[in-house]
């Protein structure tokens, strides 16, 4: 079993109705979307339920599955979509679409992610909306391209351009400012110790 | 060889894996999903043809 593609395990599935296939195919996703499904809520039987529901949510559309794009990129929009459903956060803000020549320039990747904690990071990321957490989580931890994610969230790929510069600077800025929110308070702590042992 | 580049993205995935029960939850449900089509269809199809036969016989 372990041959065969994802693909081939889902038209199995379609084709036989055998749950074997299926089980597979879980076998090979669920600590994945149990993973982000847990990166959202931040709890693990809610994580358990949303991972639960998504991959009911798989089987009942995996006759829509088309082979156009990878199976794990089609799993994936439909976890995200699912939390960003579940969470509703954020509203939804008008799109200024960019013409089709934006230039994306993903200076972000080399330079920003490698300077990052990952623990700073993490709190970062649950001050900014579950939209633009899901973006960044796309792009930058499951590695997918923008027109996947375009695809995914089926929207246009200067929309996700768009959106990812947005969601970069709110990280940005929430990441820079906690920084300088420790940088005082260490600041302000070494100041009196040593105002004490001078005394 | 060139060092992996670092990405605190990869380092905040919760490493940890999903609970034992859910392959099992999730398979019996899709045996009552299959199941409850089934039956849905089977009551579907027979109450048509019910009514067509009833339709279809001669009153005489």
């Amino acid at each position: 079993m372990k041959k065969f593609s994802d693909e081939q395990l889902v038209r199995l599935f379609v084709d036989t109705q055998k749950n074997i296939y299926f089980e597979h195919i879980y076998d090979r996703y669920s600590d994945k979307v149990y993973r982000k499904c847990l990166s959202f809520v931040k709890d693990e039987a809610k994580a358990e339920d949303f991972a639960h529901d998504i991959f009911l949510k798989l089987v009942l559309n995996i006759g829509s599955y088309k082979e156009t794009s990878k199976f794990s990129t089609w799993l994936f929009s439909i976890t995200y979509n699912y939390c960003i459903d579940q969470l509703r956060i954020a509203k939804k803000k008008a799109e200024v679409e960019l013409d089709e020549n934006f230039d994306f320039v993903d200076d972000f990747e080399d330079a920003q992610v490698a300077e990052m904690e990952a623990k700073k990071l993490n709190k970062a990321l649950e001050h900014i909306s579950v939209e633009d957490r899901s973006i960044l989580m796309m792009k930058y931890q499951d590695d997918l391209s923008i027109k996947e994610i375009s695809a995914s969230l089926d929207i246009s790929e200067s929309a996700v351009k768009m959106r990812l510069l947005r969601a970069k600077e709110k990280l940005k800025k929430i990441y820079l400012e906690n920084l300088l929110f420790w940088a005082i308070i260490t600041t302000k702590f070494l100041s009196i110790f040593f105002r004490h042992d001078h005394h | 060889m060139e060092e992996e580049k670092k990405n605190a993205f990869k380092e905040i995935e919760p490493n940890v894996t999903a609970p034992e029960n859910l392959k099992k939850e999730i398979s019996s449900e899709i045996d009552s999903i299959r199941n409850t089509s089934a039956i849905i269809e089977l009551f579907v199809g027979n109450f048509f043809n019910a009514i067509s036969a009833a339709l279809k016989k001669d009153p005489y």
